[in-house]
This record gives C-alpha cells, structure tokens and sequence, in this order.
C-alpha cells in the first residue's frame, strides 16, 4: 500500500463471505449424508468437524511462521499482518479442535478431559498462540511490534510437529495419526471421501477469513498510523499563564 | 449408547463449530465496519 492509497477507498469485498458459508454448508451436508461408522456409530461424525480444524491448526500456524519469517527478511509491513491474520484464526481453529475434541471424549472415553500428551501439548498450543496475540497488543510501533511477534511466530511453530506426533512418541489415549502417516490409509472409502470433502472446504474456509483478515489488519494499521501523525494539541496549551503586573506590590 | 443419544452429542459438536465459526466471522466483519467508520471520521 503506497502512501495516497487508503483502504477506505477500497469498496470491501462481499466474495468471501459468501465463500465461508458455502464452505460451512458443503462440510454439514457431506458429514450429516454420509452413514455412521461401525464402530463409533453417529459420534464418529463429529470427526468430520474436529480433523478439519486441527489441520487448519497446523495450516495456520506453519503459514504464521512463514510469514514472520518473510517479516522478519524483508521487513514488509505487509507480511506481519498475513503472520496476525493466520495466527488469529489458528487460535479459533485451536479452540475448535479442543472443544470438538471434548465433546467427542465425554460420551467415547467417559471423560471431558484427560492430561494425554496430545491434548495437553494442544492446550499448550493454544495458550502460546494467545500470548502471541497478547503481546501485539504491548506496542504501537508497527515495526517494533512486528519484530517481536515475528520472532515468537517463528519459534513457536515448533509446537505443531510435537502436538502431530504426540501420539507416536509418546503413548497416549488419543489414537494415532489415520490420514498424516507414512502407512497407507486404511478407512472406508466414503469416510475417507467425506473427510478429504470437510478438509478441504474448512480449508477454503481458511482462505476466505485470511483475506478478509488481513483487509481488518490493513485497516488496523492504517488507523493506528493516522492516529499517530494526526495534529494534536501542545501539552499545557489551555493553561492560561497569569497576567504579569509590572507595578509590583 | 443408542443412537438417537449419539445424535445429542453430534448436533451439540455442530452447534459449537457453527456457532463459534459464525461468531468470529461476525466478528471480522463488526471489526472492518468499526476501523473503516473511525478512518472516515478521523481520516
């Protein structure tokens, strides 16, 4: 964005919106069609919601990190607000997963919540992204900002490879990877069809709310900058000073 | 557990994404609308 060019002047696009909610509506229709599993019986539709958002977990934090990095190379502005705009909606996507997860885990395992390895490092995750968040918010230098939250958006990325093989390193309650594994797949074929369907529109998803956040992070960084540059008033300008009398007392 | 309690727990699962997917993109959209009136106010 060059110095004359203001986001106001650009009419805000309805597209993406449109997209999310034929993404959301696609992944509701393919998990609610397709049969129950074995197994797991109707519950096992709740996976078609939880897989998703956890892939976009780690989608969302890994595109985080590549944006800092690119910040923290060219220090474009421009790659900071992709970095914030992901790392928002990984935080979402984080909580998703979570929640989705409990609400699975109660009528399956018996339990809410367990201190398995996947879920905690998840928790984790989920709470150094929020700190990520946070500390955005201790500085109005864009730059200064930027730096910082870059450094952190590229350490943190670590996370992900751990929370995604927990499961094999360590032995865990959760099962283990059924689509992200160096075996073959080995899942019925229309379960394995509606997922791939879920993924990839939660995906489009992603994509649709990362424009329409970075336009938000624009906008954000354009106010604070106005904000800053605009003609304030002098310290002390409404004091008055008392008239002096040079007649003396 | 039979089926029509596992349907509970499924439209309780569904309800949740929906309803936090549909908050937070509500909430991008409240967000642009406030910044772009606060630039056309100050700007």
């Amino acid at each position: 964005m060059n110095a004359t060019e203001h986001m106001t002047d650009r009419p805000s696009s309805t597209w993406p919106w449109v997209v999310m909610a034929i993404a959301g509506l696609v992944t509701f229709v393919a998990s609610m069609t397709v049969g129950p599993d074995a197994v797991q019986g109707q519950l096992s539709r709740i996976m078609y919601v939880h897989v998703p958002s956890a892939w976009l977990a780690y989608l969302a934090f890994g595109v985080t990190m590549f944006a800092s990095a690119m910040y923290l190379w060219k220090k474009d502005l421009a790659w900071d607000r992709r970095a914030v705009a992901s790392a928002e909606i990984g935080v979402v996507f984080t909580a998703l997963a979570l929640g989705l997860g409990m609400i699975w885990a109660k009528p399956t395992w018996g339990v809410w919540w367990t201190w398995d390895a996947r879920l905690t490092l998840t928790a984790i995750m989920f709470f150094v992204y929020l700190g990520y968040l946070a500390l955005r918010r201790t500085t109005d230098d864009l730059h200064a900002r930027a730096q910082r939250s870059a450094i952190l958006g590229v350490l943190a990325v670590i996370q992900v490879p751990l929370v995604h093989f927990s499961v094999v390193w360590w032995r865990t309650l959760h099962q283990p990877p059924s689509i992200l594994k160096p075996e073959p797949i080995d899942m019925d074929t229309a379960i394995l069809v509606t997922l791939i369907i879920a993924v990839v529109a939660f995906t489009v998803m992603y994509t649709a709310m990362m424009f329409k956040r970075i336009e938000l992070a624009r906008l954000e960084d354009e106010l604070l900058v106005s904000e800053q540059t605009a003609d304030s008033p002098v310290a002390g300008a409404a004091v008055i000073a008392p008239a002096v009398d040079g007649g003396g007392a | 557990m039979e089926s029509a309690e596992q349907w509970n727990w499924v439209l309780l699962a569904y309800g949740f994404c929906y309803a936090v997917l549909v908050a937070y993109v509500t909430s991008i959209a409240v967000r642009i609308s406030r910044t772009r009136k606060r630039l056309g106010d100050g700007a």
